[in-house]
């Protein structure tokens, strides 16, 4: 019966405090969103209790649940794309990005310099080019013209591999300078393309709705460029400049929203750490001990926490001090601190009884009207009582207890 | 009683609900949404909503036996360590705990401070 109007009650408290904090908000100017969040928070907490089933319990559960996005939204987007095949591992750059290069280059294969210059890169030797064109210009540097002939033989050579239709009709031979320049145009053609492809990706990307699967798509174009590029004989890194270059504009608004998400989550749970700050915690607990281990009971207008803190690390001074000048085998060290501590503050039947408190859960808080002995028997009358026992809570009005010592 | 009083106890401080404000209430303080002395403020309204809330609205009665392994009375508080106690609330409900701390602060408090 008590038990079942635990969660009236509760509620009936929540109410009551935010009514009456709501002035004390007002007076000092605080946000009432603050007060809102206060509620909340304090429900939340309570339920996490799984003390009893509170009136606001349906509420918070749903809100409490996308917590794991980041995690399911990768698995998601998956299914919706039919690019990425059936795979849900990570794209391994051999097997799944296929269709996706196969598709581009069909695309612009109606435009011929393009198509020309990426058909040639494809059947172009595994010598990179830059060690032909050092070649060539090495060659140029220590025997000037007379070596003209020889680079761009050379050069020929080279180009005649790489690009075929650009040299089909010219039989002219060509100074390095215009093969560099040469060069320098089937880069940039090369840039282009990339850069093309780049569009092309952000256009699908911006298809789908969720925005994780833009990152997923943008690495997977970035394994097919690597994959493009090892066929090329390109550098990668080369490339991956480009990429980067290129991607001025649009995909990288989801990965920074994600990553403001992940970022905004990791203050989030620094901020739930039990170990961060706990102020009013610790202030609390100081004026609980003070009030069990002998101290005042004291009025809330002359709270004086600061003073219960000081006492706590000058009895921690003290100790460490006094048991380095009595010069104690390390060994009792700890058991001493709080004996000695005891001898500063407490009594010590107090202290000796308060650390066989300490691994008790079940507590009752209430106040006494009266409390009898007659010899080892104990009568209590306790009133406005809340009682916690093996994680179920319990209030009552007026309560008896009877003890044998 | 003392709900009648000008001062509160802040013993409920220590209860759940009491708890999960404090925490909550830390929480706002390292958002930096609330100030420590609005803070302050919250709790002792908790110290008066809480008694003026069981006083008032809460009717249930428990009886308890056990063996009582340490008393303490000490400025006005009386702390009790019972073991094997059995509860049983005024609907006959019954219950037990292997150990139990009972803190219970006067109910008539000196007027005065």
């Amino acid at each position: 019966m008590s038990k079942s109007s635990v969660p009236d009650v509760y509620a009936k408290v929540i109410k009551d405090v935010c009514e009456a904090s709501r002035v004390d908000f007002e007076e000092g100017g605080v946000d009432l969103n603050a007060l809102e969040m206060l509620k909340q928070g304090w429900q939340k907490r309570l339920s996490a209790e799984h003390i009893a089933t509170f009136p606001w319990d349906p509420k918070p559960e749903p809100a409490s649940k996308p917590e794991p996005t980041p995690v399911s939204s990768s698995a998601k987007p998956v299914h919706t794309l039919p690019s990425n095949g059936a795979t849900n591992t990570p794209p391994s750059s051999t097997s799944t990005p296929g269709p996706h290069v196969k598709q581009e280059t069909q695309q612009y294969a109606t435009q011929p310099p393009l198509q020309a210059n990426h058909a040639g890169k494809r059947y172009s030797p595994t010598q990179p080019v830059g060690g032909a064109e050092r070649a060539a210009s090495l060659l140029q540097q220590q025997y000037g013209e007379q070596a003209a002939a020889q680079v761009a033989q050379l050069q020929q050579q080279n180009q005649s591999v790489v690009a075929p239709a650009a040299f089909a009709g010219s039989q002219r031979q060509q100074t390095p300078y215009e093969l560099q320049l040469q060069q320098q145009q089937q880069r940039q053609q090369q840039l282009e393309y990339q850069r093309r492809i780049q569009q092309e990706y952000q256009q699908r990307q911006q298809q789908p709705h969720q925005p994780h699967i833009k990152q997923e798509f943008k690495e997977e174009a970035k394994e097919e460029f690597k994959h493009e590029d090892s066929t090329y004989g390109y550098p990668q890194s080369y490339n991956v400049n480009t990429i980067k270059n290129s991607q001025v504009d649009g995909p990288a608004d989801a990965r920074e929203e994600y990553e403001a998400e992940i970022a905004h989550r990791r203050t989030l749970v620094a901020q739930h750490r039990p170990a961060s700050d706990r102020l009013i915690r610790d202030q609390v607990l100081a004026s609980q001990q003070t009030l069990e281990a002998g101290g005042l009971m004291m009025p809330l207008g002359s709270h004086r926490s600061s003073r219960s803190k000081r006492t706590v690390a000058q009895r921690q001074a003290a100790s460490s001090s006094l048991s380095r000048a009595q010069g104690d085998a390390p060994g009792d060290e700890e058991e001493d601190e709080d004996a000695i501590n005891s001898d500063l503050d407490d009594p010590d039947e107090l202290d000796g009884a308060n650390e066989g408190d300490d691994d008790v859960t079940n507590v009752m808080l209430c106040t006494y009207d009266k409390v009898q002995r007659v010899k080892n028997k104990w009568k209590c009358t306790l009133k406005d009582g809340v009682l916690k026992v093996d994680g179920a809570e319990f209030v009552f009005h007026k309560g008896q207890g009877e003890f044998e010592w | 009683m003392a709900a009648q009083q000008s001062q509160y106890y802040e013993l409920y401080r220590g209860s759940t609900i009491g708890d999960c404000l404090i925490d909550t209430i830390d929480e706002l303080i390292n958002d930096s949404r609330i100030e420590p002395q609005l803070a302050m403020k919250i709790l002792s309204n908790f110290d008066k909503t809480i008694a003026d809330v069981l006083a008032e609205k809460v009717k249930a009665r428990l009886t308890f036996k056990g063996h009582l392994e340490t008393y303490r009375f000490c400025d006005d508080v009386w702390t009790f360590l019972v073991k094997d106690v059995k509860f049983k609330t005024d609907t006959s409900t019954e219950f037990t705990a292997d150990k139990v701390k009972i803190v219970s602060c006067n109910s008539k408090r000196p007027g005065e401070v």
